[in-house]
């Protein structure tokens, strides 16, 4: 018999860690500050956080993918929050917050933007792991 | 709700819940002063710590628990029951 997938689904869409909790721009220091919601293998706790550099790796894999949100919104995005399950808000430079599970929103926009922060999220877990074995080696 | 119900309301994915009796009042108080005993101010970048409650605080996981994590990222604080 073969394995079954456990996945679980949040308004249609698939929503499982490493997942975004929060996603900060800090423009002065130039560092993405970053709460996400781990895989399980990778942490045992409900979320980790982690700083990344705007010039690190990470840090400009990041920034690529928040210009595509930006794009995508039509505005430079500085703070992301998770509001549980599917739903994240989204927080530009100026304006109002967006959040993702609003109905005008068309399934094709929503599955972009999942995309985007999947990618951040687990370049943040990466992060967060290569931080971790070092601290291990010294 | 089952118990399989509110371990599924209460996970990683969803969220752990604070009980009633932590108004947002009683929550932005307990949180005002932790912040301060932890001296943290808008020059900490991020940090998080945890505290033990004598009474639960509320569901995480679907189990009642006692501690609550502060996270700081950025200026911005919120907190959430964790397993014990």
């Amino acid at each position: 018999m073969p394995d079954v997938l456990d996945i679980s689904a949040e308004n249609g869409h698939l929503v499982e860690p490493p997942i975004i909790d929060s996603l900060h721009r800090e423009t002065a220091r130039r560092l993405w500050v970053i709460s996400f919601i781990p895989e399980p293998s990778v942490s045992t706790r409900e979320k980790e956080q982690v700083v990344i550099d705007f010039g690190s790796s990470e840090g400009r894999r990041i920034t690529l993918r928040m210009k595509r949100l930006g794009k995508l919104f039509g505005r430079q995005i500085d703070r992301i929050f998770h509001g549980g399950g599917g739903n994240f808000s989204f927080v530009p430079n100026k304006g109002k917050a967006v959040d993702l599970a609003d109905p005008q929103h068309d399934v094709g926009f929503s599955v972009k933007a999942y995309g985007e922060l999947t990618d951040i999220a687990m370049t943040a877990q990466i992060a967060f792991l290569s931080s971790k074995l070092a601290g291990s080696r010294q | 709700m089952t118990r399989r119900q509110l371990k599924y309301e209460t996970n990683r994915v969803r969220g752990s819940k604070f009980l009633p009796s932590w108004t947002l009042s009683r929550y932005v108080s307990w949180l005002e002063q932790k912040v301060m005993e932890l001296n943290w101010n808008s020059q900490t970048i991020a940090d998080t710590a945890l505290f033990e409650e004598a009474q639960p605080v509320g569901y995480s996981n679907g189990r009642l628990v006692h501690k609550i994590r502060i996270e700081l990222s950025s200026r911005c604080i919120h907190a959430y029951p964790v397993e014990d």
